[in-house]
């Protein structure tokens, strides 16, 4: 199983691999939203972790992308991000992110498990 | 004639006659004087030796054509006796009155005179003084009557009777007054006769008498008896007192509409300003008697006005006959009112002064009173026009009556540009729709409408409003005006959206690197980085916890901004708040354990399903039961329940106002001193006694949950008891979100 983690903070994205890694088979990195594009689709994941302040390209827009392509659209994303609005959660839920979790409030381990359910159902 | 008898002369006994008073005189048929006695030549003027022989022709020239001579010749030729008063024009031009008897004898004729002048004098004089009073009995203005008391019978009128009367002097003669109706009232009547026999004379008598063709004419009758030839008659004259009357009517209405006017009237002296007369009005007004007054002077009673201005004034009206002025009087009792004095100089027997006062009391109070809503209006128009918001006033159709200046300073038309359009000349940006429900809330409901809106200036440029129309209603309910208030809100947009991106900015700024120690502290403790110790994994276990705390507030402020820039949303979901108790009351476990507090949960069976805001319900929740738990002592106890409440159901003071679940929390705590009860919800309040408690905390707990209720129409309320104990209430609709 690969898992592409989308964030620009490396001190966060850090701890993301190391526990992702555990979890799935390939993790891919990608520290910006251009890249994020370029990764998803050559690495092909099965599940993406987007941050959505992004330099480049928001994460919005990155989510736009995913979903505007037909290889791409089934690839469950779920967004980490510290945009804690109700209006930031409702246009990704809207826009096709499966899940939404405020980074702040959630321990790194409630984020991995349900990556972990996500990858399993996705089987 | 020859034969005139000598016997006259030479008869002694003639001589006899000399003595006699009376004249005798023999003359003969050729007219010659034969004899004559001293009388006779007295009342001839002669001697009597000198008319002896001598003709009478001769003697007295022109004779011929006189009474006498025709008389004499009468006699003489006719031999026939005459008897006559006859008067005779001595050459001297004196007149005097005889008696002749003429008598025929032999030698011609004897006369015999006897002289009447003094008779005739007194008998002319007396002619001449009836004539004069009969004259003036009939030219007296008055009427004059004479009657007879025994039968009443009219003896003699006037002139001015059958003037005044209209009966001739014959119609009236020898008829009674009562046979000619002459009083119109028999009553008087007989009272002024009954008055006449009494006294003899009646003066003055006031009666009325009926004319001949009916009318009547009011007189004063004055009579008294007296003898007329033996016998008692009354004389009666009447004065016309018609105008005088009429006269004395016209003074007494005169003075009665005087006494009527509710002006005051006074009269003056011109030169001491003594009052000389009042009417009853003034009296009244300044609590003098008449008798008082009259004895008093203006300067006595007037108080407003010092020796230049009343010398000013008493030049004026020296000069112009006439002045107005106003000045103060002071009545008996020492109060002093305002009048207005209307003064005019009249000329009469000498000069007065007339003036009419009038109590100007109300009209100055008015006066102040209109002075003063003038400068109240003023005031009103000054802080409306120097408003800083727009002020609009327009007609029910919306047509503008008035905008103050900043309405035109904002919008950048010129009064003239909007009066008499509509607001739509800056306004109008909205959809049609906006306005439609704009109208419908104003003019159908007539209730008061406020949105925020986009306007438009004259350049052009857009900018945020927020307005607030209200409907201003006549006495029938209709509405009259609109009255507009319209805010330009673009810097408190500006200030929003820089919130806004505070709110953004701190939410990634400060989460970043609080999750990174959130999740570095949970894999040194999950044991990521290996097993530590038992030092190493307290010391990081706080690290984490001092973490959350911080999460945790920065989420309450970052609550209270959304709230505060009311952009927080609100997703009502089916909420079970049993389970949400129960979560919230779990986070708490480990105080709730240390201090070995009971907790109580009772929730209602079959709650009826309510729709919220989850994250609302939770931080309420949150706060609650944290703030029981932490000023609840050791061993104290906690009880959450949560119930049903019925609209119309009363809970602890507060009815519910519609179907809502009530939920309360109790405890055994510290409770809220009485001072600080009514500044529990305020922004960073915090009790004193919790201060003392636990000085860690932030005072936006409350503040944040009763914000957050409010957001949901809710009600947040308390009861406590310092030392005992607090139970705080939420009442939360159940279909309001």
């Amino acid at each position: 199983m690969k898992i592409l983690i989308v964030e620009d903070e490396e001190v966060l994205s850090k701890v993301l691999q190391e526990k992702l890694e555990k979890v799935g088979d390939e993790v891919a990195l990608a520290a910006d939203g251009e890249e994020a594009v370029t990764r998803a689709k050559s690495f092909s994941p099965d599940v993406i972790v987007l941050d959505l302040l992004l330099p480049k390209r928001s994460g919005f827009e990155v989510l736009q992308i995913l979903k505007a392509d037909q290889a791409l659209k089934a690839v469950p994303v779920i967004v980490v991000s510290n945009l804690g609005e109700d209006e930031d959660i409702k246009r990704a839920l809207a826009l096709g992110a499966v899940d939404y979790y405020v980074k702040s409030e959630h321990p790194i381990n409630e984020i991995v498990e349900k990556i972990k359910n996500i990858l399993i159902h996705s089987k | 004639m020859n034969d005139t008898p000598p016997l006259v002369h030479g008869h002694d006994g003639w001589n006899i006659l000399d003595g006699l008073l009376e004249g005798c005189m023999i003359i003969d048929r050729d007219w010659r004087y034969v004899y004559l006695n001293d009388a006779a030549a007295r009342h001839g003027h002669v001697e009597k030796g000198s008319l002896i022989g001598h003709t009478m022709l001769e003697k007295y020239p022109g004779v011929e054509g006189s009474g006498i001579f025709a008389m004499y010749k009468k006699c003489m030729e006719g031999r026939t006796a005459g008897h006559e008063e006859m008067s005779y024009t001595f050459p001297d031009g004196s007149v005097e009155w005889y008696e002749f008897s003429v008598n025929p004898i032999p030698e011609g004729i004897f006369v015999l005179s006897v002289d009447i002048t003094e008779r005739k004098r007194a008998e002319e004089g007396a002619r001449l003084s009836r004539e004069k009073f009969t004259a003036a009995f009939n030219a007296s203005p008055d009427l004059m009557a004479i009657t007879g008391v025994s039968d009443g019978k009219i003896l003699e009128v006037n002139e001015s009777y059958s003037r005044m009367l209209g009966y001739s002097r014959d119609e009236s003669v020898g008829k009674t007054t009562a046979e000619l109706s002459i009083w119109a009232d028999a009553a008087d009547r007989e009272r002024f006769v009954a008055v006449l026999e009494k006294d003899g004379q009646v003066i003055d008598f006031e009666t009325m008498l009926r004319r001949k063709d009916g009318t009547t004419v009011m007189v004063t009758d004055s009579a008294r008896v007296f003898d007329l030839q033996g016998e008692k008659c009354i004389f009666s004259t009447a004065h016309d007192i018609t105008d005088r009357k009429r006269a004395e009517r016209e003074l007494r209405l005169f003075r009665s509409l005087l006494d009527s006017s509710s002006d005051g009237i006074e009269v003056m002296d011109p030169n001491t300003l003594g009052f000389v007369d009042v009417n009853e009005a003034e009296c009244r007004e300044l609590g003098y008697s008449r008798g008082e007054l009259l004895s008093m002077h203006a300067t006595d009673i007037d108080s407003g006005m010092d020796e230049e201005r009343r010398s000013s004034i008493d030049a004026q009206v020296r000069k112009a006959g006439k002045a107005k002025f106003e000045t103060e009087h002071r009545r008996k009792d020492g109060t002093i009112f305002p009048v207005e004095i209307n003064v005019t100089l009249v000329e009469l027997d000498k000069p007065y002064i007339l003036s009419v006062v009038r109590d100007i009391t109300e009209r100055k109070a008015e006066e102040k009173m209109l002075r003063e809503s003038a400068e109240e209006l003023k005031k009103y128009k000054m802080a409306v026009e120097a408003a800083s918001d727009n002020i609009i006033l327009t007609d029910r159709e919306g047509v503008v009556l008035y905008v103050n200046k900043n309405t035109s300073s904002l919008t950048g038309y010129a009064k003239e540009e909007i009066l008499g359009k509509t607001a739509s000349v800056w306004g109008g940006q909205m959809p049609k729709e906006f306005y439609e429900g704009m109208w419908k809330t104003l003019g159908e409901e007539k209730k008061p409408f406020s949105a925020e809106v986009v306007n438009r200036r004259k350049d052009g440029r857009l900018y945020d409003a927020e307005i607030h129309i209200s409907p201003v209603l006549d006495e029938s309910g209709e509405v009259r005006y609109f009255i507009g208030v319209e805010r330009d809100i673009t810097k408190a947009k500006e200030i929003d959206t820089a919130k806004s991106e505070f709110i953004s900015l701190a939410s990634h700024q400060m989460r970043t690197p609080l999750t990174a120690i959130n999740w570095y502290s949970e894999m040194l403790i999950g044991g990521d980085a290996g097993e530590l110790n038992a030092k190493q994994k307290e010391y990081f276990e706080a690290i984490y916890g001092a973490s959350q705390q911080m999460n945790e507030i920065i989420k309450t402020f970052l609550h209270i901004l959304r709230l505060e820039t009311g952009s927080v949303a609100m997703n009502p979901v089916p909420v079970d708040l049993g389970e949400m108790v129960r979560l919230t009351v779990e986070e708490s476990k480990l105080p709730i354990d240390k201090k070995r507090l009971r907790m109580r949960e009772q929730v209602q069976e079959a709650l009826p399903p309510l729709k919220i805001d989850s994250e609302l319900v939770r931080v309420v929740l949150q706060n609650l039961i944290s703030n029981a738990v932490k000023y609840t002592p050791d061993d104290g106890e906690v009880a959450i329940s949560v119930e049903n409440a019925a609209r119309g159901s009363v809970i602890a003071g507060k009815t519910a106002e519609e179907d809502s679940i009530l939920v309360s929390v109790r405890d055994t705590g510290i409770g809220i001193p009485e001072a600080d009860r009514d500044k529990i919800f305020t922004k960073f309040f915090r009790a004193g006694n919790a201060k003392t408690w636990d000085p860690n905390g932030n005072g936006l707990g409350l503040y944040m949950a009763n914000r957050m209720i409010h957001t949901a129409k809710g009600t947040l309320w308390f009861a406590s008891e310092e030392g005992r104990g607090t139970t705080f209430y939420a009442l939360l609709p159940r279909e309001e979100l």
